[in-house]
Order: structure tokens, then C-alpha cells, then sequence
């Protein structure tokens, strides 16, 4: 027999803009959800997921209106429309029946209350109880979401909670009025991996535990597979395919479906060996620190320095690509900075360029002339596409600015010079006319690479290049840069926080976790023969659209903690940290020996 | 839940990648912000206002009927005078009534009393009056409306020296309006070169900048205005006078705008855009000129727009007090000057008519700087 449903969309449509003069961002979205199951909303920027998740909760911002459709949820006394319930009986219904996870804990939480009295103040505005009991309830709560000190957790401010407690924190709000109805809003999307996964397990056990019915919003596949039983694929407000999570991502109908499903980033299950290089060095680094200073106060001592960087050396071979993995606070983009001599390193530490023809460069002590002549030949591609691109400067401006900088070339030569870029990262010339605000992010990647290939360089800096895009976009940048590095005899330090990115272009990849590398290697070594616990975390929290691989929690809690949690040998207190140790040949673990 | 899939019409690559995403934003940003603008009817509203408004300083001569410092002893004190199209009920033209003054023999008052049997055609668009200058330098006697032949014609009253109070309110716009501008020049150019300064180079500078800015912010601001007015030579001409009144008002201004710039400039520093200039190697003359500067002159324009206001105020403060602009020049402030003693505002209160045009101007530079301030970030 089949369920009631519990929650039940139908025919969903929202527009912006008044009547007359609207466009339709959802359109005609229907789907139901039965008790105590979990639907996954999933689609990439612009598919309307969001919005449809904000109107079940009549939380749609100004400007959007619903044209069209019923949100109906199954009460005990019989089905409501939520679309059309007044603001009064919304207010009784959200919190009590339905609640929402976001996806920046920081900002859904108030700044200026404690998390506890935020918590409790639910029960209070439903008057399910009074004030004592509503603090032993969040207490409660707060104890079953997992933080491991509750009574601390309820009386700090967010801003004392580490990400993942804030997002647990957020999770015991929406659970402590009992709903039976949560959305979830990207609720990962902004945590660490290894966090996310930590998160992901509680979102699935608190709901089980409780019952409860899940929407869960999410632009990652792999997310999907871990948690959702239905799933609903959005594409540009319409729904392109909906099913039993298992049937669809293992036998996807819709061509939409299987890009997205191609296309998502997984560890490799096997790599090629590489032959042994023969050794060009393009970039050697060694014993390359960073300390930033701690902050100058007007009065009294300074804070305490911050050690970004310790101790980090690599090679970097003509034509191939070192790939630098790590969570937020690794100190990788620190490393990107130090090696294009955005930042000096502290003293002690030797950068040594080496490009085609000409001298090598000490980089750390580059100066007029010669430090010109490194700019041109090393050169960097930011991770935001929206904030690299001059928001006043045409694309033909932008392409021409680092030639007209370095004054190469006549202006015709310059335009000649964009227009070919423009071609060879995949875009028309016909574009070059343009703003950068006309185009999606995927698009200004592209403009973006193409400005960092403008002055023929032969190493690029690629910090995080993909991770503020959507998966099918991400998939066909990487096979840009792939098919430039081969075509242009480029070299690539490679920056990433998901390391099942890097799995397809890296010849060699640094795992770093708080300011150190703790295990390095080539990506056989790295992705088939983990040793140090941390990187094991890694590869078992990426979560891949495969529903037969779900996530490793073990692996996960084993290796994702501070240093000083780490198992013996590869746990270390403060800045007493052992050697990197080589295990097998090209293949070095932090561990005492 | 059954297996749904959607019909599917395949996928061209090439298409898709070419595709703009943002159609709607595909112009300069200029453009973008002209368009996110014209969405504030009131700020348009009041951008055409002011803009009518500047377009007419140079004219004021032919709008006003009368010279500024033309004085008429018999008129003392006349009380607005009204413009009407039809007598007793038939049209007869723009005309208006003569007024004669009567002494009230009971209060020991004078008395306006208005004739209205007796309409005084008031002739449009022609020759009349003393002659004047345009420009300083064209003579000429052509206005838009003059007085009647054998009357007077105080549309909003005359002053104590009979002077009409509506010609000198429109040549008074023309120095109270641009005392503004000239005050936002002198400090937007100290601020935007010492906010700059301090924003881009940092360290001391910035140490040095940013205190004398609080310093100054510190100051009582009417005390040194008058101080700084009451040490203007008494022997300048009023067009002297007037610089130097801009400029103190400029002088004092500068800190507000210098902080904008520096907070900017510091904002702007972080943005990856201008750390991929540096990275490329471009010298900080371009990144400031190139990158810094178009991406926040606009929010300096509307940070402008919103100071001016504070200008036109300062000026009617100023000369209120009798410190700003001297005789024979004329300001809304000077005119207001009559109105410090409170027995003749309480009798004549057309004095206080030159504080209508200060509302109306401070309102619409706020309101056009409010609408601008919106408009600036036109891509969402």
C-alpha cells in the first residue's frame, strides 16, 4: 500500500518581476515525498532548486511570486495548502511542522545571541513549553547532534563554534520543534569535505531517528548518493528526470542526467603508472615558511604570530602538473602566493625558476627588470570568476592588458592576439565587445585562462580554478586545461581542496593539512595506497555519485582531526612535527620513523 | 515514486558554451547603471529638477523682473503680490491688482490693502527696467515678465529696502547652487589624494591620514567655519568672498570623502581582479588609473552627490549669520538674514521664502544621490 504523502508539490511555477513582464524560473515542478523518506532537489546554478525549497516554506524573496501550483502538506486533520495559508498560520507551521537547514550557518544564526537561547527560543515562540524545560530540551539536542560539550555549545555565541558545530548547531534548530518536514538548503555546500562528511552522516541519522521527511537541495551528485532515496533533477526550472535515487543514477533516462552523473569528480579506482621523469625542473622550491606576524595593537603585546607555512619544498617538472590538496587553513594558497612573489617567504627559504631559454631566477629576490620578465612567464588563474575580471573593461581590454603592460605588440597585434585566445579557450571572438557580467562563471573561467595565457607563459598557478562552478562546467575546464597543458607546453602548480579533482591532470600530488605537507606522491601512490591517515579521510569523505559507495566514517573520524588526534606514528603536538619519511620511491609520508 | 523522465531534446556543447548567460546584462556598465537608475522615478524626477535648475543660472537675468539690488522705497515690506488670468469673470490676460499702503491709525501698523476692481496688465516676454548684464557683458532688457506700466509686481513679497524678494531669490540660486560644486571640487580633491594615498600605500601614511581625519572630524565645524569666514578680508569683492567661502566649506569637508576613498581603495586592493594586474606585472600608477579608479568613481559621485547638500547648508548657515557672502551679492543664506529678527518674520513671513528653494535643492541632491547610490551595483 502506498503512504500518504506528506509533502506534495504540484505543478509548481514562480516567476519574477510583475505580472505581464515576468520570466518564469521554475516551471511546472511537481513531486512528493512520503514520511520519513529523503528527496534530493538536485541541479546547478539557476535550475530553481533553491527557490523551490523556499517556496514550501513561503520563503520566497521579493520580487518572486508563485504564478502557479500547490504545496500541499499532510496534516493530521487532512492537507494544507502552504501556498496559500496567512502569514499568521505559516508563522504556527514553520519550526512546529516544517524547518529549514541553510547553507551558511554563520549567517542563519544571529551573531548577537547565544546558539542555545536561539535553539530554545523556538519551542518558546510555539509556547510547546517553558523556559527551563526548553533548555534541558535544547540541551538535550545539542547532545544528540554531537557536540561533544553541550552546555558550552548552548551558551557560546556562532561565532565561537567551528564550522561544523555551527552546522550541527543548526541542524539541533531545526530538529528541536519536532517537524516532521526539514529542508535542507546546500546544508554542506560550505563546510570542508572531511566535515561535510561528518554532517552528512548526522543529517541521515537524526532523520531516521526522528522520522523525519527531507528535502534535501543539493548541487552534488555524490551527496545524492549518500543520502537520498527520490530524486528530482532540475534544469532551468524544469524537471528533467525524477525516480528512486537508485534508478537514476545508475540508469540515468536523461542526457541532462548522465552529463551531470559524467561529470562529477571521483578518485580513480586505478592510475597509470608514470614512467620515472627525466629531470627539468621548471620551479624548485625549498624550505619555503610563511609567519605572518601577529597583529600590531596600539597598546600592550602583539598576538601571537601564525605559522601558514612550514617547511615546504617541491618540484615542479617542465610540462607536467603538481596538484597541492588541502582544506581550508592548509596553507595552500599561501603556497601560491609565496611562489609567484605575490608575498615574500620568510627569510631562509629558495624559489628557483628555471623557463625555457634564460637565466634561472632566485624568485625570492627578483627585482625591476628581471622581475618583469618573471611575470610574464609565470602567471596565475584566480577561483572566483566573478571577482577576477574588472567589471569595467570590455573582454577585448582585458586580454590586451597584460600585453599592453609588458608593451608587446602593435594594437592590431593585440586584437589578432584576444581573438585567438578567445578561440582557444572555446569562446567566439565575436564576444570580445562584451562585459564580463554577461557571461556565466564557466564563461569568464574561460576568460580568465585565456588573459593568463595572453603573455605565452610556461607556468601557471591554477588556485582552486573550479570550485566556484558547477560540475558539468567544472569537467570542461579541466579538459581545457588538460588539452592546453599538452598543446602550449605548459607547467601547472595546481591548488584544490577536493583531490578527486586533481585526480585527472595531476602528475604529482601534496596533500597539506595545517601549514605542512603530510604525504606527497604520484597520484598511483596517492589515490591506490594511501598511507597517512589524514589523506585516507580524504579520499573516504568525497562523496561520488555511486550508490554502492557510500561514505567511510571510520576513515573519516580516523584521520580528519587535528594533528594531535592523529594515530602513532603520524601525530604530532603543535609545531614539533616529524619528517616526511619516503615509503616508497617518489612516495614521502609525515610519520616518525 | 515511478521513473519520470523528461522528453530530451540532446545537447550542443558548442551552443551552450557560447551562450550568454546574463542577455539582460550584456552592455557597459555604464549602461547598466543608467538603466538600474531610470527605475527611481523620484531620483530621475529630481536629477531633471537640478539639472533644469543649473541649466537656468546663467539666464537668471531675463527670468526675474526686476535687478537683485534694485531698491524701491515706496515698497517697503510688500506682501506677495498674485497672478491672475480672469477678472470678474471674463479673461482678460496675466494681469495682477496694485496694493497701496494704508497706516492703520488704530494698531500704528501699515497696512497692505489690494485694489481689485483696478486690474494692472503684467507684460510678458518683452523689454523693461533697468538694464542688465549677461553674461557680464551683453547688455539687455528683454525679460520673461516684467512688471505692469503704473505698478509693482512682488510675486513673493519685498524685502525692508523693497527690494523684490522673487528676483533675488533666482539670482540668489545662482550662487547658493554653485557654491556646492565648487566646495565637492576642493574636497573631493583633497580627499581622493589623501584617502588614496592612504588606501593604497598603507603603513604610516595611512597611520597619518587616518588620524588627521579624526582629528578633523573632531572639530566643532560651525566655530571654525566662522572663524575661517571672519578672517576673509573685509575689503574683498563679493566674488572673492564667494571662492573663498567654497573652499573654506571644501576645507572642511574633505575628511568624510577621504575616508570613503581610503575604505574603498582598501577594498578595491583585495578584489583578485587588481591582484591579477599586479601579478601581471602592472606598475601601481595603472592599476590605480586603469582598475581602482573606474570601479569606484562612481560611488564617489554618489558620496559627492550626497555632500553637496551639506554644502548648500553650510552656505545658508553661514550667511545666515552674516558671515558668508557680502552685499551686493546675493545667496538663499543672505536673504535669510532678514529673517533673524523674529517681530519681522512674525509680520512679514514671505522673509522666510528663499528656505523653500534651500529644501527643495538639498531634497533632490539626497534623493538623486540615494537613487545613484542603488544603481551601482546593477549586475544582480
Amino acid at each position: 500500500m502506498r503512504q500518504t504523502p506528506l509533502l506534495k508539490v504540484e505543478g509548481l511555477s514562480i516567476c519574477f518581476g510583475l505580472p505581464g513582464a515576468s520570466i518564469e524560473v521554475v516551471h511546472d515542478v511537481s513531486f512528493e515525498l512520503a514520511p520519513g523518506r529523503t528527496l534530493a532537489l538536485v541541479g546547478e546554478s539557476g535550475s530553481g532548486k533553491t527557490l523551490t525549497g523556499k517556496a514550501v516554506m513561503g520563503l520566497l524573496p521579493r520580487g518572486a511570486r508563485v504564478s502557479a501550483g500547490r504545496v500541499l502538506l499532510q496534516r493530521p486533520d487532512g492537507p494544507v495548502d502552504l501556498l496559500r495559508q496567512s502569514p499568521a498560520v505559516m508563522r504556527q507551521i514553520r519550526g512546529a511542522q516544517v524547518s529549514m537547514i541553510f547553507q551558511e550557518p554563520m549567517s542563519a544564526f544571529s551573531a548577537l545571541h547565544t546558539v542555545g537561547s536561539q535553539i530554545s527560543e523556538v519551542l518558546r515562540v510555539h509556547g510547546m513549553c517553558d523556559a527551563a524545560e526548553a533548555r534541558k530540551r535544547a540541551l538535550d539536542m545539542l547532545a544528540e547532534v554531537g557536540c561533544p560539550d553541550a552546555a558550552r555549545a548552548y551558551a557560546a555565541y556562532p561565532f565561537e563554534l567551528s564550522g561544523g558545530l555551527r552546522q550541527r548547531a543548526m541542524i539541533a534548530m531545526a530538529m528541536i520543534g519536532a517537524p516532521r518536514l526539514v529542508i535542507a538548503d546546500e546544508p554542506t555546500t560550505a563546510l570542508d569535505v572531511t566535515t561535510q562528511a561528518v554532517v552528512l552522516d548526522l543529517l541521515r541519522r537524526v532523520s531516521r531517528d526522528h522520522g523525519l521527511a527531507t528535502v534535501l537541495i543539493t548541487h552534488d551528485l555524490g551527496v545524492v548518493a549518500n543520502m537520498a532515496d527520490e530524486v528530482v533533477v532540475l534544469r532551468r526550472g524544469m524537471v528533467v528526470e525524477r525516480g528512486e535515487a537508485s534508478a537514476v543514477l545508475t540508469h540515468p533516462g536523461h542526457s541532462y542526467t548522465k552529463r551531470l552523473i559524467d561529470a562529477a569528480p571521483r578518485v580513480p579506482e586505478s592510475i597509470a603508472v608514470h614512467a620515472p621523469p627525466e629531470r627539468d625542473d621548471i620551479l624548485t622550491v625549498d624550505g619555503l615558511s610563511k609567519t605572518y606576524p601577529g597583529r600590531h595593537r596600539s597598546f600592550g603585546r602583539p598576538a601571537s604570530p601564525v605559522y601558514a607555512l612550514s617547511d615546504f619544498s617541491m618540484r615542479l617538472e617542465r610540462g607536467r602538473t603538481v596538484a597541492v590538496v588541502g582544506e581550508s587553513g592548509s596553507g595552500k594558497s599561501t603556497v601560491a602566493k609565496l611562489i609567484l612573489r605575490a608575498e615574500l617567504p620568510d627569510p631562509g627559504a629558495t624559489i628557483r625558476f628555471n623557463p625555457r631559454d634564460g637565466q634561472p631566477m632566485d624568485v625570492t629576490s627578483l627585482a625591476g627588470e628581471r622581475l618583469t620578465e618573471f611575470r610574464r612567464k609565470a602567471q596565475m588563474v584566480f577561483q572566483d570568476p566573478f571577482a577576477a575580471l574588472s567589471p569595467r573593461m570590455s573582454v577585448q581590454d582585458i586580454l590586451t592588458e597584460p600585453l599592453v603592460i609588458h608593451g608587446l605588440g602593435t594594437r592590431s597585434e593585440r586584437r589578432e592576439r584576444a581573438a585567438w585566445l578567445m578561440a582557444r579557450v572555446g569562446l567566439s571572438p565575436d564576444h570580445l565587445g562584451r562585459f564580463p557580467h554577461a557571461f556565466s562563471g564557466g564563461q569568464r573561467q574561460r576568460i580568465a585562462i585565456a588573459r593568463a595565457l595572453a603573455l605565452k607563459p610556461e607556468l601557471l598557478v591554477l588556485d582552486e580554478p573550479t570550485s566556484a562552478l558547477d560540475v558539468s562546467v567544472q569537467a570542461e575546464v579541466l579538459e581545457l586545461m588538460g588539452e592546453l597543458e599538452g598543446e602550449l607546453g605548459l607547467s601547472y602548480l595546481f591548488i584544490s581542496h577536493n583531490l578527486a579533482v586533481v585526480a585527472a591532470l595531476a602528475d604529482h600530488v601534496m596533500v597539506m593539512r595545517r601549514g605542512r605537507v603530510v604525504e606527497e606522491g604520484a597520484p598511483d601512490c596517492i589515490f591506490n595506497d594511501p598511507r597517512h591517515p589524514y589523506t585516507r579521510a580524504l579520499i573516504a569523505a568525497s562523496p561520488e555519485p555511486d550508490m554502492h559507495r557510500r561514505l567511510d566514517l571510520t576513515a573519516v573520524a580516523c584521520g580528519a582531526g587535528e594533528p594531535n588526534t592523529w594515530p602513532e606514528p603520524f601525530g604530532y603536538n603543535g609545531e614539533a612535527a616529524p619528517q616526511l619519511i619516503e615509503v616508497a620511491p617518489g612516495h614521502r609520508v609525515r610519520r616518525a620513523a | 515514486m515511478e521513473h519520470y523522465v523528461a522528453p530530451d531534446r540532446g545537447h550542443d556543447a558548442d551552443l551552450d558554451r557560447q551562450a550568454l548567460d546574463r542577455a539582460d546584462l550584456d552592455a557597459p556598465t555604464r549602461v547598466l547603471v543608467w538603466r538600474r537608475f531610470r527605475r527611481h522615478r523620484l531620483g530621475v524626477l529630481c536629477l531633471i529638477i537640478l539639472a533644469l535648475g543649473y541649466a537656468i543660472l546663467p539666464f537668471v537675468e531675463i527670468l526675474s523682473p526686476y535687478n537683485p539690488n534694485d531698491f524701491d522705497e515706496n515698497n517697503i515690506y510688500a506682501p506677495p503680490q498674485g497672478l491672475y488670468l480672469f477678472h470678474e469673470g471674463a479673461y482678460v490676460g496675466l494681469h495682477t491688482y496694485p496694493t497701496a499702503t494704508v497706516y492703520d491709525m488704530e494698531t500704528g501698523l501699515v497696512k497692505r490693502v489690494t485694489d481689485r476692481s483696478d486690474p494692472l496688465p503684467v507684460p510678458v516676454l518683452t523689454t523693461c527696467g533697468e538694464p542688465y548684464h549677461l553674461f557680464g557683458f551683453i547688455e539687455g532688457r528683454f525679460r520673461v515678465i516684467c512688471p505692469p506700466e503704473d505698478g509693482e509686481l512682488f510675486l513673493i513679497g519685498s524685502d525692508r529696502l523693497g527690494r523684490d524678494m522673487f528676483s533675488r531669490m533666482v539670482h540668489g540660486a545662482r550662487l547658493s547652487m554653485t557654491v556646492g560644486l565648487i566646495g565637492v571640487v576642493v574636497s573631493f580633491t583633497i580627499g581622493l589624494i589623501l584617502g588614496g594615498l592612504a588606501g593604497y600605500f598603507g603603513g604610516w601614511c595611512d597611520a597619518a591620514v587616518s588620524r588627521a581625519i579624526e582629528i578633523f572630524r573632531s572639530l566643532p565645524e560651525l566655530p571654525i567655519w566662522l572663524a575661517l569666514s571672519a578672517a576673509v578680508p573685509v575689503n574683498w569683492g563679493p566674488v572673492s568672498v564667494f571662492v573663498m567661502i567654497s573652499i573654506i566649506l571644501g576645507l572642511l569637508d574633505w575628511p568624510g570623502l577621504a575616508r570613503a576613498v581610503r575604505s574603498k581603495f582598501l577594498a578595491l586592493r583585495e578584489e583578485d581582479y587588481v591582484r591579477a594586474a599586479e601579478l601581471m606585472g602592472a606598475k601601481p600608477s595603472r592599476i590605480i588609473w586603469r582598475h581602482m579608479m573606474p570601479n569606484f568613481m562612481s560611488h564617489l559621485i554618489a558620496s559627492a552627490s550626497l555632500s553637496i547638500p551639506a554644502m548648500i547648508l553650510g552656505e545658508t548657515a553661514l550667511s545666515f549669520l552674516g558671515l558668508g557672502l557680502r552685499p551686493p551679492a546675493v545667496s538663499w543664506g543672505m536673504m535669510l538674514n532678514d529673517a533673524l529678527n523674529l517681530s519681522a518674520v512674525e509680520i512679514y513671513p514671505w522673509l522666510l521664502m528663499p528656505m523653500v528653494p534651500v529644501i527643495f535643492a538639498v531634497l533632490a541632491f539626497s534623493f538623486v544621490g540615494d537613487a545613484l547610490r542603488d544603481a551601482l551595483d546593477p549586475y544582480s
